[in-house]
């Protein structure tokens, strides 16, 4: 029993250092080689704890050997267009101009239901607005709707203003975030003066935040 | 670049010290084969005091290779071949024609061990 739990411990801590040596890509969207990957890392992690007449090396190497793996063809990927192409595929015109292009639907083996069920999560209910629609390698559906049906931008409606940061978390419960100060241009002589003006100290602070042009929104802790 | 420079790093560990242990296990199988052969030589040459101190040298050489398979294989696997050993003392004792039958089947046993951990076609596939 105890070797069990020791095991499980060990492994979980692997698998998340496995995750993160995958990186932050993961996460996301899988390519075919990550999801190959993903899913026998899942089976893989549980032999060793269930089946104690494995040595726990017969787990863990199989699980490193296929992340350092992953790894390494990603950063190959990177390098090499061809290589890419092989491990993940291109991305298929699949509409143009609201033409569904069948032969390349038959290819995806995709039905129209899918494609549809894809477009309506795109807020789109009718092929004719679709200027362009691109299935990814990770098998999603990017749309590109003709102008007349895009959503209306600030640029369109002649709404311009500069680019603007967002607002940064500059107290964290109590606790100053000095990273956060310097990325909004802020000092810390204008934190102090902003909060002698309202007469309350940094432990007397939940949440604050603040952009580059001062603006502030800030919110008192409770006092149970 | 660091994340796939510590990625080729672990796998080249994992294959050296693949190839590192492969070898252990074929020079330990070598060994105890060997320690069986002397054995099987001093019983059948009616020396059965020699005889069992190599068959106790064999036991222990045992101990420390199943120790380092029960890493790379099921445990299943050498189950059998523990027994077969754990045997050999109690035959040598009782003079039975089956010491050198059990001994055969040892060293039989121990040369598969090593040819199923070889990477060939017929293990990988």
């Amino acid at each position: 029993m105890l070797i069990v739990i020791l095991r499980a411990m060990i492994l979980y801590a692997l698998m998340t250092f496995c995750i993160r040596l995958m990186g932050k890509r993961q996460l996301g969207e899988l390519s075919p080689s990550e999801l190959v990957v993903t899913i026998m890392l899942s089976n893989i992690a549980t032999i060793p704890i269930q089946d104690l007449d494995l040595s726990m090396l017969m787990g863990v190497v199989p699980i490193l050997t296929l992340v350092c793996l992953d790894v390494i063809i990603s950063a190959i990927t990177l390098k090499s267009k061809t290589f890419r192409r092989w491990v993940s595929g291109t991305p298929k015109v699949i509409i143009k101009d609201g033409i569904i292009d069948q032969k390349v639907l038959k290819d995806l083996r995709f039905s129209i239901d899918d494609l549809m069920e894809s477009l309506r999560s795109s807020d789109v209910f009718d092929i004719s607005e679709v200027q362009f629609a691109v299935v990814e390698t990770t098998g999603s559906i990017n749309v590109y709707q003709k102008t007349p049906y895009q959503n209306a931008t600030a640029q369109m409606i002649g709404v311009l203003e500069e680019a603007k940061n967002p607002p940064q978390l500059i107290i964290d419960d109590g606790v100053v975030i000095e990273r956060a100060l310097k990325s909004v241009k802020l000092s810390h002589s204008w934190l102090i003066e902003f909060l002698l003006a309202k007469n309350i100290s940094t432990s007397d602070v939940f949440i604050l935040t603040a952009d580059e042009s001062g603006k502030t929104n800030i919110i008192l802790k409770d006092t149970i | 670049m660091k994340r796939v420079l510590l990625c080729a790093y672990i796998l080249v560990v994992m294959i050296v010290s693949s190839i590192v242990l492969l070898n252990r296990i074929e020079n330990k199988g070598f060994e105890i084969t060997k320690t069986i052969d002397n054995a099987i030589v001093l019983f059948e040459a009616g020396d059965l005091e020699k005889s069992a101190q190599q068959i106790n040298q064999a036991i222990q050489q045992w101990h420390s290779y199943y120790s380092m398979l029960s890493l790379v294989m099921p445990n299943e696997n050498i189950q059998q071949i523990t027994q077969s050993v754990s045997k050999l003392s109690a035959l040598l004792k009782d003079c039975k024609e089956e010491f050198i039958a059990e001994c055969e089947s040892v060293k039989y046993a121990i040369t598969l061990l090593y040819e199923n951990e070889y990477p060939s076609l017929r293990t990988i596939i």
